[in-house]
């Protein structure tokens, strides 16, 4: 009799679980419950759908629900799990009574965290996750003229970008000093706080939210620099751990509020696996455990999940967040440390900054790019990095990602060989830059 | 008991976090010449003018300590990378 794996959520951590359990055991029976009418789809493209530069969100399904069908997986659509019972190994689900299971992975994914003001629950509160409700607010955002996103995170930044170019005013308010503050530091943030404001979006920094006000839907946001009246508000909180259902079932959360899952994203609970938002993961330097990482991490943790639930041996790894977005006019991005991260956690660093440019300095549309560089004192082993730039970020926060993984050192950076290809490389690569001006500082 | 002990980390943690974020904003801005977060107020006076001070001042081993005494996948197994050694081929 085949081994019958559940899994609740259907998101990039639950697909990827479903795919590496039926890798692993083709026989195994693979059981998704999603509480949405879809799957397998990039909720990261909506802000680009919104924004215009993707002509329709179709584009972002990954696949049709009949190869799902045809891969040998059972996709509950628009179904509810309201209860697990690890001792019975059971589920109760709606409509659906109990359910047995094998092996169960949890991949429930987030929330966006409460806002926790008046007027939370009025109409035109756009929370950016599902694609349905993507394509109905869509079409709302032809009819809106002001719009305010609330919080500069990752998803605030894509959106105060979408909505700029939908030509909507939009206002950005915030209660730190810059955006993605800790993330990155104020002279990597300002190229694109300069580039919004020179595309219309008027920014509101160490601005407190204090309320949404309007009858019925949202009409004005109140905020500690007065309100801003407007016709539809973005909110792009912080991601929290979807952990209800889990903990219910007598499942533990860490520190970062996140499941506690091992390497082979196993729980300490028995026969029970956990992937993607839900969980939280060591970071490979500080060893802190973290969670909200981005999609890409929660499709590897699902598919390790997935393949050991079934029956393998993988194991996930640590973690060292590479990142990177278009952010305005600009491309920023990074890979663990910011200097402002790391001085909040204490951590002694040594830094290097490095301008330089993306292509050959003659050739069209040659882009600037500026590197920081963030070394670890004595064995300037690299621990952080952040850049900005018109070209070439993601995959220099890639590289950097792998070379703090590595151990890679600054003096080693800075004798790196690099590309030159006009089009495409300058003749002086920005990181070696950076490393080279630590070292410049080292030396005094 | 165990709960409530995870409950009281992430609240400690999460309340730790947010003030050093806000003392390390004010270091950063300083010397890049960007907004400077506003003053403290209320409770965020002790933790952002004390506490931060404070944390800073703990000897990292100690610091490291209590962090990994915390609730967390950290505690479980988990495999790190090795630098390797000698020539590739």
């Amino acid at each position: 009799m085949p081994q019958r794996i559940a899994i609740i959520g259907g998101g990039a951590a639950g697909i990827g679980a479903a795919g590496g359990a039926k890798a692993s055991d083709p026989s195994a029976e693979v059981v998704v419950f999603t509480e949405y009418e879809d799957a397998a789809y990039s909720p990261c493209g909506i802000p680009y759908v919104h924004g215009k530069e993707i002509p329709d969100f179709q584009r972002l399904f990954l696949a049709p629900k009949e190869a799902y069908v045809e891969a040998g997986i059972d996709i509950r659509y628009e179904t509810r799990v309201t209860r697990i019972d690890p001792a019975g190994k059971t589920l109760d689900v709606e409509g659906q009574g109990e359910v047995a299971w094998d092996k169960l992975i949890v991949a429930t994914g987030f929330d966006y965290a409460d806002p926790g003001v008046p007027g939370s629950d009025l109409g035109n509160l756009y929370y950016v996750k599902n694609i349905r409700r993507a394509m109905e607010w869509d079409k709302v955002l032809d009819d809106v003229r002001t719009a305010v996103v609330v919080e500069a995170s990752p998803l605030g930044l894509e959106m105060v970008t979408a909505l700029l170019h939908r030509g909507i005013t939009t206002h950005l308010v915030d209660p730190t000093p810059w955006a993605l503050s800790v993330a990155t530091d104020p002279d990597i943030a300002k190229p694109v706080e300069d580039s919004w404001v020179e595309m219309g979006a008027q920014l509101h920094f160490n601005t407190r939210l204090e309320a949404f006000r309007g009858s019925g839907t949202v009409s004005s946001v109140s905020t500690s620099d007065g309100d801003i009246d407007c016709d539809l508000a973005v909110v792009c909180t912080a991601k929290v751990a979807n952990t209800r259902l889990a903990q219910a079932a007598g499942l533990k959360v860490g520190s970062a509020g996140g499941l506690i899952v091992d390497e082979t994203m196993k729980t300490p609970t028995a026969d029970v696996w956990a992937a993607g938002d839900c969980v939280e993961i060591p970071h490979g330097v500080s060893t802190v455990p973290v969670q909200g990482l981005s999609g890409s991490h929660a499709y590897a943790q699902g598919k390790v999940a997935g393949a050991n639930a079934a029956g393998g041996r993988r194991r996930y790894q640590p973690v060292y967040v590479p990142w990177g977005m278009v952010a305005g006019m600009w491309m920023i991005g990074g890979v663990s440390f910011s200097e402002t991260l790391a001085t909040a956690l204490g951590m002694p660093y040594v830094l290097g900054i490095g301008q330089g440019i993306s292509r050959a300095r003659y050739y069209p549309d040659v882009k600037p790019v500026r590197v920081k560089l963030l070394g670890e004192p004595g064995t300037l082993r690299l621990i952080g990095a952040q850049m900005v730039g018109g070209e070439g970020i993601k995959e220099r926060a890639d590289h950097l990602a792998m070379a703090v993984r590595a151990g890679i050192t600054l003096r080693e950076l800075a004798t790196m060989e690099n590309v030159y290809s006009p089009p495409i490389g300058a003749l002086n690569e920005p990181i070696a830059l950076a490393a080279q001006n630590a070292l410049s500082r080292l030396d005094g | 008991m165990a709960t409530a002990r995870r409950g009281f980390s992430r609240w400690l943690r999460a309340r730790s976090e947010q003030s050093l974020k806000q003392a390390a904003c004010a270091q950063i801005a300083a010397r890049y010449g960007g907004r400077v977060p506003p003053a403290p107020r209320g409770a965020d006076r002790f933790w952002v003018s004390v506490y931060a001070p404070v944390f800073h001042r703990l000897p990292r081993g100690l610091r490291t300590m209590v962090i990994a005494r915390m609730p967390g996948s950290h505690r479980q197994n988990w495999t790190y990378p090795s630098r390797p050694a000698g020539p590739a081929v």
